[in-house]
């Protein structure tokens, strides 16, 4: 299937779901206040926490803070666009997934065209104001600011990217254990919210996992440092980019591969 | 049938196709063969019902058919491609209805449903206009056009369902159990239009059902499954022969009969309701029903009687509970 055409039957599918979603209409106001207060509940907790220790390795209060931002963007941006695929086992328990693999759609593009979830543009909103109130202290939009805001939205991409490769993968895994529910704390969650935080404050084995098997550096540590202006080059984002690139087609290779092992459900 | 679909191929071409499921893991790992090899050969334009008991492998078989499931072993063509592998081609020239699971988006009338439809299966805006007035019109949708798929009768929805498949005219039509939970009424519509697509339009139909008039109505050919065997191909009165024209009899006593007057050679004593009646089976061929009455008259007074109709669902029950002696 060309790109264009998956294009055009992604916004046919998104559409029919947003229209059949906005019979709920009530749960999006409901979710923008709950989900704030999660959001900011979270941002809390984290930066007392740096606050208490007067900083991380060479990180200040903003800069993590900046970090936490970048990751509830990213986060939020995957939730609005593919949220069903975290909850892709019950496809499979009910026996759903049947009905999907009927129509003459890849079955990955089939799942995402129903996943758009507008109640989760709320945590895009909260995770961009919180950059723009940490960038703002930091004063990283001072000088170049169109660059930053470049390497801001390339930072959003590539973590956003990383998050689909995960749970694409995860819901792959679904095709042989039911347990994914019982996985998805330890290995979405988990990585997720050890992002928060720069990396460097783990022991090197476990920051190896965080740019491989989990590979979230590549969707916030990394480009936060080329935007806090730590080290690496600008051409790290890019780099940056192209690992979440690869890390999704690598997770959609195996949930092809996972797709031909699927075994239905009796009726 | 077979003169007129000589020169043409089959459409679907099923060489010793297999599948067996695995439960559990490593070593403690068990095999669980739903469908053991099994051939099977559709010409375009036939309509076939599969029928077996529940867990027979029907639905495997369909599965296969479709590309929902790969198979374990053999080889499967349908309208010349590999369903496994070309499962988004070959979509689109079927249409599939699941009667147990809906295929509609069920927040929203039938009309946003087949729009989406009508961008999946590529279909054009003029061809989308004609085929949508013949359906509306022959399943009378236009009643129930505008109101939210939940909110519909099990038999509007089931129209609903069919019109969905038909939209990108399919050459072939599966249909998994789809009268399944319907009235009477509901039950006829379904099929007089069933009857129309495959005669008319000569689109092949694949049904599973375990309603046995189902069958007797529409199947032209019916292939029996049990226990992931085929143990029958053919039509319905060929069936008949190999089984022997069966009936039944349900008899009442007016006090508990004595159960050894009537076991007779050639009468099997099937079930009874209570511990006054009883239903046999009989060769319509060997026996009458008079001279069944007078022989159990031994057993007690008999009350009542009643000839029980259906007769291919007797056939089915003497086959599934058999061993497999009616196979090929």
């Amino acid at each position: 299937m060309g790109i264009l055409s998956g294009l055009r039957l992604y916004t046919a599918m998104a559409r029919t779901t947003l229209q059949s979603r906005a019979i709920y209409r009530a749960n999006f106001g409901l979710s923008l206040v709950f989900n704030s207060i999660m959001v900011t509940a979270e941002l809390i907790v984290t930066l007392l926490l740096v606050h208490r220790v007067h900083g991380i390795l060479g990180w200040n209060t903003a800069q993590v803070m900046l970090l936490f931002g970048m990751a509830t963007t990213s986060g939020g941006t995957y939730r609005t666009f593919l949220s069903e695929l975290s909850y892709f086992d019950k496809y499979l328990v009910n026996g759903e997934f049947d009905a999907v693999l009927t129509r003459p759609v890849p079955a990955w593009l089939a799942v995402a065209g129903r996943s758009v979830d507008p109640d989760q543009i709320g945590l895009v909103i909260e995770g961009m104001a919180i950059v723009a109130v940490s960038g703002t202290i930091l004063g990283i939009f001072r000088l170049d600011a169109w660059l930053v805001i470049g390497e801001l939205l390339a930072a959003v991409v590539s973590g956003t990217l990383i998050w689909m490769a995960m749970v694409t993968a995860l819901a792959a895994l679904g095709f042989w254990t039911t347990r994914v529910d019982t996985l998805q704390p330890m290995v979405l969650y988990g990585p997720q919210t050890a992002a928060t935080f720069p990396l460097s404050v783990y022991p090197t084995d476990i920051r190896m996992l965080f740019y491989s098997i989990f590979p979230v550096a590549f969707g916030t540590y990394l480009p936060a440092m080329v935007i806090l202006r730590k080290g690496p080059g600008a051409v790290m984002v890019l780099v940056s980019l192209f690992a979440a690139a690869a890390a999704l087609a690598l997770a959609l290779r195996f949930w092809r591969f996972a797709v031909r092992h699927y075994t239905s459900t009796g009726t | 049938m077979s003169e007129r679909t000589q020169t043409r191929s089959p459409i679907i071409v099923a060489d010793n196709l297999e599948k067996t499921f695995f439960r559990g893991r490593g070593r403690k790992a068990v095999q669980i063969p739903a469908v053991k090899p099994l051939s099977l050969t559709v010409e375009p334009g036939e309509f076939i019902g599969f029928l077996g008991p529940n867990g027979a492998g029907k639905s495997t078989t369909i599965k296969m058919l479709i590309g929902i499931l790969e198979p374990s072993g053999g080889t499967v063509h349908v309208d010349g491609l590999i369903p496994a592998k070309h499962r988004v081609h070959l979509a689109l020239r079927l249409g599939v209805v699941f009667g147990q699971r809906t295929q509609l988006w069920w927040d929203l009338p039938l009309l946003e449903s087949y729009r989406l439809l009508k961008v999946m299966y590529r279909v054009n805006e003029a061809d989308y206009r004609r085929q949508m007035e013949t359906l509306v019109e022959l399943l009378d949708l236009s009643s129930f056009w505008h109101t939210p798929v939940r909110q519909l009768s099990l038999g509007q929805r089931m129209r609903g369902e069919l019109a969905a498949a038909l939209l990108h005219r399919p050459k072939i039509l599966v249909l998994d159990e789809p009268t399944i939970g319907l009235d009477v009424t509901a039950k006829s519509d379904v099929r007089r239009f069933l009857l129309r697509e495959n005669r008319e339009r000569r689109t092949t139909i694949v049904l599973t059902t375990h309603d046995m008039s189902d069958v007797e109505e529409l199947c032209t050919r019916i292939v029996v499954i049990n226990q992931g065997i085929k143990m029958f191909d053919g039509t319905v009165n060929h069936l008949e022969e190999r089984t022997g024209a069966l009936s039944a009899l349900h008899v009442t006593f007016q006090t508990t009969p004595l159960w050894d007057a009537i076991n007779l050679p050639g009468i099997e004593h099937l079930s009874s309701d209570d511990d006054r009646s009883v239903l046999l089976h009989y060769n319509r061929r060997q026996f009458t029903p008079p001279q069944i009455l007078e022989q159990i008259r031994e057993a007690g007074r008999i009350e009542d009687f009643r000839m029980e109709e259906p007769r291919l669902e007797l056939i089915m029950r003497t086959l599934y509970e058999g061993d497999g002696r009616l196979g090929e």
